[in-house]
């Protein structure tokens, strides 16, 4: 269990849980400005949604609340469309 | 009556006779058909993310209007009819009202945007703050 080794070296933490790291909440970036509708056109907007390889990020990264989230993703799909933002980006070898 | 969207890939051969040929035969095809369009816009030539049919860059286009749901298949067999046409999305128009005027078709005229430039200028999108 080469895993816990570091947590046996510590004998405060031996059987306890790992400690919680106090995590701040992430707010909505589209719940603070209260965005109704997600433009497809605004591909600013839609590619800071994305990582450089073309995947949506999911929402565990961004803190987007799931109504947004789910906006997001049609807005990204149809951007994806009308080749605003690519569905893939390869990396070269 | 519905209010819709069509963004329009045209393709980067077409020159701008070609281009304006384009927008008053789909305005006509809309107009034939019993829609009301409100507003006709293009970003000029721009690069697309991927190719598409081979090409790099297209002319894009989108048409605003209103219409029955028989207008939009009709609009779509026809773009997809025409070779010049690299790609084109028809979609609802979440932010229109349904009250915007409606243009006379032969009169249609297209307005030009720049999304890019106007970001540099500070004609900042609602929202964009992060």
């Amino acid at each position: 269990m080469a895993r816990d080794t570091k947590r046996d070296r510590d004998p405060k933490k031996k059987g306890e849980k790992r400690e919680k790291r106090p995590m701040r909440k992430k707010k909505c970036k589209f719940c603070l400005d209260r965005v109704t509708y997600i433009d497809y056109k605004d591909e600013r907007r839609v590619r800071r949604f994305m990582t450089d390889r073309g995947k949506i990020t999911p929402r565990r990264i961004t803190g987007t609340c799931a109504k947004h989230q789910r906006m997001l993703a049609v807005a990204v799909k149809r951007a994806r469309l009308i080749a605003l933002v690519p569905y893939v980006r390869e990396y070269y070898r | 009556m519905r209010s819709y969207e069509c963004a329009v890939i045209v393709h980067p051969a077409v020159n701008d006779d070609g281009l304006r040929a384009s927008t008053a035969k789909y305005v006509e095809i809309i107009a034939k058909s019993g829609g009301e369009i409100t507003k006709v816009e293009t970003w000029g030539k721009r690069r697309l993310s991927y190719e598409i049919m081979k090409q790099p860059e297209g002319t894009y286009f989108f048409y605003r209007f209103r219409g029955a749901n028989t207008l939009i298949d009709e609009l779509g067999r026809q773009m997809r009819i025409d070779e010049n046409v690299l790609r084109h999305l028809i979609v609802r128009d979440e932010l229109a009202e349904g009250s915007e005027p409606a243009l006379e078709p032969g009169t249609v005229e297209v307005t030009m945007r720049h999304p890019e430039r106007e970001r540099e200028e500070g004609v900042e999108h609602r929202g964009e703050r992060y």
